[in-house]
């Protein structure tokens, strides 16, 4: 099938206010300046522009994907953190008790010498 | 009663041995007196000497003391080194060893993780691998650094995918109305 003159005056419209790259524009306006006699340009149109799509969507799931795995990562490590942290807090307060038992033992050490 | 002739004579003779007696007796008071006094003499030297003895006595002894209590606080003193060592041994064993074991395979763990999403994902595109890597040695300040910047990175990832999506889908609407004009259904543009 192919295009009239008002059709392809459309779709150059369409084409320029949507978020296509620039270089599938200019493909797609190479296209068209033959759709006046090939009938197979609008397919070849809509298979560049479905070749874009695609490869965003593509992009899409790999961002998605990417920030998944760097999110998991965060978080892993941040729990190991947060455990290391705790156990240091742990131990400290440990010590410190360790420490008020060698106090009182020293007292009662030396209450037992006098 | 006595005839005054041999009383006389009795007199005298009295008299003469009241001197010999007299006599003697001085001279052994005399004796004495010297006995006395070189006596006395010996015990004030040995007063002075017993004094002298005891004063050096003291003084040393004073000494005897002051060498203990300087060898007895230089113990101190050597006891509380090796006190504050037994302490920072316990510390050492309680608390920062195992910290500092567990730091460094958090360290490790962190690491591999970030070298892992780097060789895989490129991150040093946008930020240093160095700079990934030197977060996470540089303990728990770093990691927690890295934790945030991981997060953030994600979060702008996301942000990267929310808007390509936002634009497929405005290129899908494009698509169909292209598709349309040229199936020469109505459209709007």
């Amino acid at each position: 099938m192919s295009l009239n003159v008002q059709q392809v005056q459309q779709i150059q419209q369409l084409l320029a206010n949507s978020n296509f790259s620039e270089e599938t524009k200019n493909k797609v306006l190479q296209l068209l300046s033959l759709a006046s006699s090939d009938s197979s340009v609008l397919a070849q149109i809509l298979s560049i522009l479905d070749e874009e799509i695609a490869a965003d969507e593509q992009a899409i799931q790999q961002l998605e994907a990417q920030a998944d795995q760097v999110d998991q990562a965060a978080e892993e490590i941040g729990a190991q953190v947060e455990e290391f942290l705790q156990d240091a807090n742990f131990r400290m307060n440990e010590f410190a008790s360790w420490l008020d038992d060698q106090d009182r033992l020293q007292q009662l050490q030396n209450s037992l010498k006098e | 009663m006595f005839d005054p002739e041999v009383r006389q004579l009795t007199l005298k003779a009295l008299q003469e041995e009241a001197v010999n007696i007299g006599n003697q007796a001085a001279e052994k008071t005399q004796k004495a007196v010297r006995q006395l006094a070189s006596a006395a003499a010996f015990t004030g030297r040995a007063v002075v000497g017993g004094a002298m003895f005891a004063g050096g006595a003291a003084v040393g002894g004073a000494m005897f003391v002051g060498e203990q209590l300087l060898d007895k606080g230089q113990q101190v003193v050597k006891g509380t080194r090796e006190a504050a060592k037994a302490l920072n041994r316990e510390f050492q064993d309680r608390v920062l060893g195992p910290a500092q074991t567990r730091l460094r395979e958090m360290q490790a763990f962190a690491k591999a993780k970030v070298d892992s999403l780097v060789d895989f994902y490129r991150l040093d595109r946008a930020n240093s691998k160095d700079f990934w890597a030197g977060l996470a040695e540089r303990g728990v300040a770093g990691l927690t650094e890295l934790v945030s910047k991981l997060q953030e990175y994600a979060a702008n990832q996301r942000g990267r995918a929310e808007a390509l999506r936002q634009k497929v889908e405005n290129n899908r609407a494009a698509r169909a109305a292209i598709a349309n004009v040229a199936n020469g259904n109505t459209t709007s543009s």
